[in-house]
């Protein structure tokens, strides 16, 4: 295989990859799969960064990737940490719910497709009481 | 919607990808520098990867670090809660 062919090969992955991730992003609304979503744009990027510096025979391409995964980790613990942040205030993960952090002179999006109802909270199975309940000590003197 | 933008997307790349690939020669085309067409890498890959970042780029490594660091810490800061909390 020709070094050409090899960088052919090498930057169609990386722009599948980089595709399905924008494709990921723009479709979904959960806010983690977003973030995965983004990661994987990312991961196209650098795959033709790497491709690159295989077919130049440097390693400035190879280099720059490892600077771009440090970024990439320090995003993610980031984000993580501001979802966490913002399922607390919610209770959810939809990002439709965080429409009052657009910019200003922006429409408000509507759904056209509204999430569906969230499925019915199973009870938590109850366990036949055991044993005896101890008897509780009446306070005798109220002074 | 989406994956219609992504389609486009990714049916853009790939015609630019060919057109460059079938058009130029990607050596002569894309060249900055007057090395050889098709030099080859180091053969310890790893070790000379090392060196690389511990010469030529070693204050972007220290930098990384402390991006690294005050990121641990950001994350700390914003997700942890407060004591009254968890009582």
């Amino acid at each position: 295989m020709t070094p050409e062919a090899l960088l052919y090969n090498y930057l169609v992955v990386g722009a599948i990859l980089f595709a399905l991730g924008m494709v990921g992003f723009l479709a979904r609304r959960n806010l983690i799969i977003m973030f995965l979503c983004a990661e994987m744009m990312l991961q196209g990027v650098a795959l033709n960064l790497v491709a690159f510096a295989r077919f130049r025979a440097n390693l400035q391409g190879q280099a720059f990737t490892l600077f771009i995964l440090t970024v990439a980790a320090c995003e993610a613990g980031i984000a993580l940490a501001l979802i966490l942040t913002l399922y607390r205030n919610r209770r959810s993960l939809d990002v439709s719910l965080w429409q009052d952090l657009r910019e200003p002179g922006v429409e408000r999006t509507v759904d056209l497709e509204p999430l569906p109802p969230p499925p019915p909270e199973v009870p938590s199975p109850k366990l036949t009481p055991a044993g005896v309940e101890p008897g509780h000590r009446k306070e005798t003197s109220h002074v | 919607m989406a994956c219609l933008a992504g389609v486009v997307l990714l049916g853009a790349i790939l015609f630019v990808l060919q057109a460059t690939f079938n058009g130029h020669d990607l050596n002569r085309g894309l060249s900055l520098s007057n090395e050889a067409p098709n030099p080859v890498l180091p053969a310890e890959n790893v070790a000379a990867l090392g060196r690389i970042l511990f010469t030529d780029y070693l204050l972007a490594v220290e930098l990384g670090g402390t991006l690294l660091l005050v990121a641990t810490i950001g994350a700390i800061a914003i997700a942890a809660r407060h004591a009254e909390e968890l009582r």
